[in-house]
């Protein structure tokens, strides 16, 4: 999922997906989708190192988000509105949205999206290294419910769980990560990150010329497509 | 000349109420910390050693919400601060940037980070890490990483608040060693259980009473933990029934290397067998495929006679108890007597063997840890399944909570209920167990398990 050696800085990146978002969000139709979709399939092409597979089975599934959308419209259309034509305007919004936020998560390593932050956009080192902090804990998270279910389970004595089992359960959990918080945030100030001081960092987040030029690309590409769409007719302006 | 030996801290008539605390944890506490010094802070559990230690490195009360009262000084220019959990230290994505945190945090120019971090690397023995995620080290190896970070920091003095708490024996000794090449002038003052492995370091010992008071101390070491008598390989008898079979058990996370390799285990009814080996060798492991809390594999396991993966699972959820290494993660209701409720009356009666009459009101996650482990040990008695599994069961215990344990489990015991537990305290483990069995590699010695598959009957 990561890409360590991606070799655009995370906000360059974030810029240029952004460029993408904003035409599919303002416009409403079919063409507008479509054609940023396939702009943002090319961009992350272009990125390189997304793991394809996984990244089509997390569309797969939050195209249900999509299908329901579609469903919504088709069964209980707004009055005077055809339901189909909706409905397919806004399944095709909903995945051109979906792909390309989901691909700019699977392109962005999120360490180096926050240092990135930190060291360009000055976003302050205590919020930066406690979402590092919170990055860090998913997984011990993940490890602690699979034992706690189970060990809860073993417990009462039953496999289907209750809503009340499920509340214990998340109490555990609730009750370990706040610990796991105190102690990360001890830590973190035994190590100094209240000091006032100017602060340095081992790594960087070098903006390179070919950053600056990949956003002028970008921006140039969504903006033409834009122009194009909207020059044939294509790109119908809708806010909603 | 020797140049003057600087003192670093200073308290006089120190004390520390916690925040809603009803009494002080500390109180009149004078210390005097020197260049070169090496104190270890002793003290039985819940007395207050880390909060001193807290106060020491400026934690407490700026970060621990509490009132500190009387006057400390703190004259030392920089310190390095390690902690008991290794999971809970890492903020950063790799090794090197771990260890630049603080230097960064400092404000220290690049070049001389990597400088620093090169040999810091180096001198504990973990240069080849570097660019790994602390999160997938062993807990030997990421504490190493905690000191790493601290010692960067070329500190005047060092506060250690039980580093070895989650390690190995092994790795204990090698941490303590690291620490024993420390430049001479700087200061370590470590709160520590293992007495005789601090000893290698400290030059000095200190003890915080019941009362929070500081008192002058020594090295001694508690009395070893009494082992109540038990059936030994040689008694004559019977050998029960197995209460849990295990053969050929096989395991592998993904792709990886096998992290259990062919492993047979017997544990007869009512007997107690303990696990021991090196951090990653597949204890844990062991125990989440016996608890199905690890996909099935290759390999059999019968408890209570009966074939565990066949089993349904309400047949499977009756015949075995599992108590994690966290005792919280157990806890299924809002008040001890609830919580013991859900067993029966048995585990109210049970109550005042293990000295929890007194906490039924109280909520479970308020209890303290060694009163925690009493209450899931009062559970499981109570619910007389065949087998129990512990994980790691003296996590921050003091000498005499791991004797009245020892004792808990002993009774557990002697219901018949068979008993597997894992466990880094070797001492725990030979006081409780009939057997230990020791891990490496993957398996158990073959000799070993039919050693623990052979015990007798008293």
């Amino acid at each position: 999922m990561r890409d360590r050696s991606s070799p655009r800085n995370p906000l360059a990146v974030l810029f240029v997906t952004v460029c993408l978002l904003a035409p599919v969000l303002l416009s409403s139709g079919y063409a507008a989708p479509v054609v940023y979709l396939i702009l943002g399939l090319a961009n992350l092409a272009v990125l390189g190192g997304i793991d394809v597979p996984r990244y089509a089975r997390t569309l797969l599934v939050l195209s249900g988000v999509s299908l329901g959308l579609f469903a919504l419209n088709v069964l209980a259309p707004a009055e005077g509105t055809d339901g189909l034509a909706r409905g397919i305007a806004v399944f095709l919004r909903s995945v051109s949205l979906i792909s390309l936020s989901v691909g700019f998560i699977f392109a962005v390593d999120p360490y180096s999206l926050v240092r990135a932050l930190m060291v360009r956009l000055g976003l302050e080192p205590k919020v930066g290294f406690a979402l590092f902090a919170g990055w860090n804990t998913i997984p011990l998270l993940r490890r602690d419910l699979g034992i706690i279910e189970k060990a809860q389970a073993l417990r009462l004595g039953r496999r289907r769980r209750t809503l009340r089992d499920r509340t214990n359960t998340a109490t555990a959990l609730l009750a370990g990560a706040i610990r796991h918080g105190e102690r990360v945030a001890l830590s973190m100030a035994a190590r100094g990150l209240d000091r006032d001081t100017p602060r340095t960092f081992l790594k960087d987040s070098p903006w390179t010329r070919a950053d600056t030029l990949y956003c002028v690309a970008g921006f140039l590409a969504s903006g033409t497509t834009s122009f194009v769409l909207a020059a044939r007719g294509l790109f119908a302006f809708y806010l909603g | 000349m020797k140049p003057p030996v600087r003192e670093l801290l200073r308290l006089r008539n120190a004390g520390f109420r916690h925040r809603g605390a009803p009494e002080p944890v500390l109180e009149g506490v004078d210390l005097s910390v020197r260049e070169g010094d090496r104190i270890l802070i002793r003290g039985p559990s819940g007395s207050g050693k880390s909060t001193l230690l807290q106060i020491l490195a400026g934690l407490a009360p700026e970060y621990v919400s509490g009132a500190l009262t009387g006057t400390v000084e703190r004259l030392y220019d920089s310190m390095g601060v390690v902690l008991q959990n290794p999971e809970a230290q890492v903020v950063t994505p790799t090794v090197e940037e771990e260890v630049a945190f603080s230097l960064e945090n400092d404000g220290v120019e690049v070049p001389e980070i990597r400088r620093r971090i090169s040999g810091v690397l180096d001198r504990l023995g973990i240069g080849g890490l570097s660019e790994r995620h602390p999160l997938s080290l062993s807990g030997g190896e990421c504490q190493r990483v905690s000191l790493a970070a601290a010692l960067a920091r070329e500190p005047d003095i060092l506060f250690l608040d039980e580093p070895t708490a989650y390690l190995d024996r092994a790795s204990a000794s090698s941490f303590f060693e690291a620490l024993s090449k420390l430049p001479a002038r700087t200061a370590v003052v470590v709160v520590e259980h293992r007495i005789e492995t601090a000893a290698s370091v400290c030059s000095r010992a200190w003890e915080v009473t019941p009362r929070g008071g500081l008192i002058p101390s020594d090295f001694r070491t508690s009395p070893p933990l009494s082992a109540p008598p038990r059936p030994s390989g040689e008694a004559v008898g019977p050998v029960p029934p197995p209460a849990l079979e295990v053969r050929g058990l096989s395991h592998r996370y993904g792709t990886g290397a096998p992290v259990l390799r062919d492993v047979d285990l017997v544990v007869p009814a009512g007997r107690v067998a303990g696990l021991t080996g090196p951090s990653g060798c597949g204890k844990t492991t062991l125990l989440g495929r016996i608890a199905r809390i690890l996909p099935p594999g290759p390999g059999s396991i019968r408890i209570a006679g009966q074939d565990a993966p066949a089993r349904k699972p309400a047949a499977f959820h009756a015949s075995l108890m599992y108590i994690p290494q966290n005792p919280e993660h157990l806890f299924v209701a809002e008040r001890v007597r609830e919580e013991l409720g859900l067993s029966g009356d048995p585990a109210l009666e049970l109550a005042e063997r293990f000295g929890l009459a007194g906490r039924l009101d109280s909520n479970p996650y308020r209890l303290s840890e060694g009163e925690k482990r009493r209450l899931n040990l009062c559970v499981a008695l109570a619910e007389r399944r065949p087998l129990c599994l512990l994980d790691e069961p003296t996590y921050g215990l003091d000498d005499s909570a791991r004797d009245i344990l020892v004792r808990d489990i002993r009774t557990l015991a002697s219901s018949g209920t068979g008993v597997l537990m894992v466990s880094h305290d070797e001492e725990f483990l030979a006081a409780a167990s009939d057997v230990v069995l020791r891990m490496k590699d993957g398996g158990i010695p073959r000799e070993e398990a039919l050693r623990a598959g052979s015990l007798k009957s008293a």
